[in-house]
Order: C-alpha cells, then structure tokens, then sequence
C-alpha cells in the first residue's frame, strides 16, 4: 500500500494546487466583477443630482431672465426689455392665450404680438444650448381648464443604417428639431413618455392674472430634460410617433 | 530495480512538490494582480464620487439665491462655500443667440470670464470665486484644464443682474484633486 501512495504522492499535490487555482481563479473573477460593477448607482445617483439640478436652475433661470421685447435676441440695444414672466402674463391677461393664436402650435416669427412667445420659446433653447446631447419639454398647464397654454419641445434626430446582420441597425443622431406642440391631454404625454429612460423634470406652480370671468388662473411650468434617444420619434407599423401624437409643428429661426 | 521501484515518482521532497508551486505560483500572481487592480479601481471610483457629491453642494450653495444681483453677492455666496476640496466657480457669458454661443477659451479663461467694473471704473471685479486658486485658473501659461490631475466640471444657467438687465449666464463650477 505504502509503494503505492508514494507512487502518487506528486500527483495529490498538483490536484491540491489545481483546487486551490481554481478558488483564487473564482475569488478573482468575483472581485473582477465587483471593480466593474462597482458604483454604477452612486454615478447614477449624482447624475440624478446634476442633471436635476440643471432641470431647475433652467427653470429658474427662465423665470427671473430678462429678454428684450423684440426679435433681436440682442438685449444690449433694444429699446424695450421686460422679465420674461411678465411678459408671458402680460400676454395673456388680456385674451386668455400667449401669442396672437389660440392654436399653441402656431408662432409667427416678426409678429409684435408672438414676441413674449418667441422668446420664452428661444430663452429655453438658449439655457439648453450647453447640453446638446439631452432633449426638453416646457410647458405650462392650465390646470383651472385642463389644457396646455404652451407646450415646446427639443427632439434629436437619428439617422439609422443596416449593419448588414439581421434585425441590427446604426444608429447616428443628425440634427435637432425644435418644435411648438398642441397636446390634447396629459395622458398623450404620459403614453409617450412611459418609455423615455432617465427623465429629470422640475415643475412651479404659477398665478396668472386675467380680465376674464376667472381673476387668476392657476398654470404649473414643468421643464424636463432626458439623454436624446429614438423613443419618441420611432414608431410602429402603421401608427403615429409622439411628435404626431403632440401635434408639433417644427420651427427655425 | 528495488529503489527504482521505491523512487518511482519520487523526486525528493521539494522536488516532488515542483509541479504543484507552478499552478500556486500562478493563482497567487492572478489574486494579487486582480486584487491590486480592484483596490486601484475602488480608490479611483471613490475619489471621482467625492468630487461630483462636492462639486454638487458647492453648486447648491452658489446658486441659492435665484439672481445673483450684484458682485459683493456673489462673494458673499463664494464665502459661504466650506469644503476641503480644491475648488473653483466662475461665470461666462450666455449669448441669447444660441448660434453664437461658444464653448470658453481654456488656454485664456480670463477672457471668457464676465467681468464687472466698480462705481469708479478703478477696479475690475472678477467673477471668480476661491482666491486660493484664481491665480492657478488665469495662470495662461501653465493651462490648468490640461493637467493630469481629475477634474468634475459643472455647468448651470443662471441669472446675473448686470447693469440694468437680468441676463443669462453660465455658472461654471470646478472641483479638483
């Protein structure tokens, strides 16, 4: 027997390393996942922070802005310069709509009476200008009626090519839309947005003063922002993305 | 043919253990290497999560009032910044012609900086915070944004009473190692 165990003897030893290989190749592998997977949600925490942040510094900003009363975006040498929210109510105190339209959607650029419109509409593009990778909606609800009173929206365009495998696309983002929209309801915006990741929003409730049977109107300004994807301008077979659903029109200046 | 027999696989007794240190050898190299490069990746991620939670609460700090309405404010917000990291704020222009917006000069920050001279015209007021490290950011020679060392740069809108008007700013917040 004693032969026999000395014929193996080196044999049990390469076994016992071959074991002991196999637990650090296992321990290494664990700690290798761990280093990779390692604050995934403290890096998404802080994004939270910052891009909620930004979401209401944006917000702010386009309360307490002032912009010049004219299409010039020059506010140095115009005449006229007002806080954009007084001129917004200013706006509608006297027929109950921004702008020279009842539609929402609709803008005409040089027209006096589109001017606080324009320039809410360009102030919110000029404060996201810094992050050209993220998207945004603002709009202010009536929540007296149940309706949008404004409703703007940024939305990047892709450009999809075939790889050549089966059902794999290139996906390339192009230009940006900007657009005016005319919603029917909040639900069209919750449907849409069910599928939106990583959406980062801040709301204010407002008093808007009118001369029309109701003194003050209740309105809530919402701005939200989220990374540009092809959710909302995707759609499927036969039926109409969000940017149809919104009823956006696209504008350029 | 006796001690052949015997010795058969018996080399001696570190010699008959020489196969095994191989694969021992070897998973202690990959332990080490794997628990070096973890630890490595650990600290760094740590650091890098100190820096954007700081660079997050200067920011909250700064931007507590909704307007910043003067430069003496705007010190004064600087002033209440208390961190032990190193750390700066500075604020440049937001063209409301968003075609016209450009991203700051880092080889001369100094001329992205908005800029606010007294009642006097005597002095020009920065808006910089952080005297500690302003000479480091307008230092044109020795380009702060590249060198090595990890920085989180922040940017925010905001609003700064300048003159007569409210106008839209960028509010740039620096946090380094």
């Amino acid at each position: 027997m004693l032969p026999i165990i000395k014929n193996r003897k080196a044999q049990a030893a390469i076994t016992d390393a071959l074991f002991f290989l196999t637990i650090i190749v296992t321990l290494a592998v664990i700690l290798f996942k761990f280093s990779s997977t390692y604050g995934d949600r403290v890096t998404l925490a802080t994004n939270n922070l910052y891009f909620k942040e930004y979401s209401n510094s944006a917000l702010k900003t386009i309360f307490y802005a002032e912009v010049p009363l004219d299409f010039s975006k020059e506010i140095n040498s115009s005449k006229e310069t007002d806080y954009l929210m007084t001129a917004i109510k200013e706006d509608y105190f006297s027929d109950q709509q921004i702008g020279s339209s009842k539609d929402i959607n609709t803008m005409v650029i040089n027209n006096n009476l589109d001017v606080s419109k324009y320039n809410l509409y360009n102030l919110i593009k000029v404060v996201m200008k810094p992050l050209p990778n993220y998207d945004y909606m603002f709009y202010l609800y009536n929540t007296n009626e149940s309706k949008f009173e404004f409703f703007t929206l940024k939305v990047t365009n892709f450009d999809y090519e075939s790889t050549g495998f089966q059902h794999q696309l290139d996906i390339n983002a192009t230009d940006s839309n900007y657009y005016l929209c005319d919603p029917l309801s909040y639900t069209t915006i919750r449907d849409s947005f069910s599928e939106v990741s990583d959406i980062y929003s801040s709301s204010i409730p407002l008093q808007f003063p009118t001369n029309g049977d109701i003194s003050t109107i209740n309105m809530t300004a919402t701005f939200a922002i989220w990374p540009a994807s092809v959710t909302l301008t995707k759609s499927e077979e036969g039926s109409p993305n969000a940017i149809s659903n919104f009823k956006c029109k696209v504008y350029t200046d | 043919m006796i001690f052949k027999n015997k010795s058969k696989g018996f080399i001696g007794a570190i010699g008959d253990d020489l196969p095994s240190l191989i694969p021992i050898f070897i998973g202690l190299i990959i332990f080490f290497s794997v628990f070096l490069s973890t630890y490595n990746v650990y600290k760094d991620k740590t650091n890098l999560y100190s820096l954007e939670q700081e660079a997050v609460t200067i920011s909250l700090t700064l931007k507590e009032e909704p307007i910043i309405s003067n430069y003496n404010i705007f010190q004064h917000q600087c002033n209440l910044v208390n961190t032990n990291k190193k750390w700066t704020a500075f604020v440049t222009d937001l063209d409301l012609n968003s075609d016209n917006q450009k991203s700051i000069n880092t080889n001369h920050i100094e001329d992205s900086i908005v800029t606010f001279e007294d009642e006097d015209g005597d002095d020009k007021n920065i808006f910089i915070c952080n005297n500690l490290y302003k000479e480091i950011i307008l230092d044109s020679e020795n380009n702060f944004f590249q060198t090595q060392n990890k920085k989180i740069v922040y940017l925010f809108p905001i609003t700064l009473q300048e003159n007569t008007f409210a106008k839209v700013k960028k509010l740039y917040i620096i946090v380094w190692e």
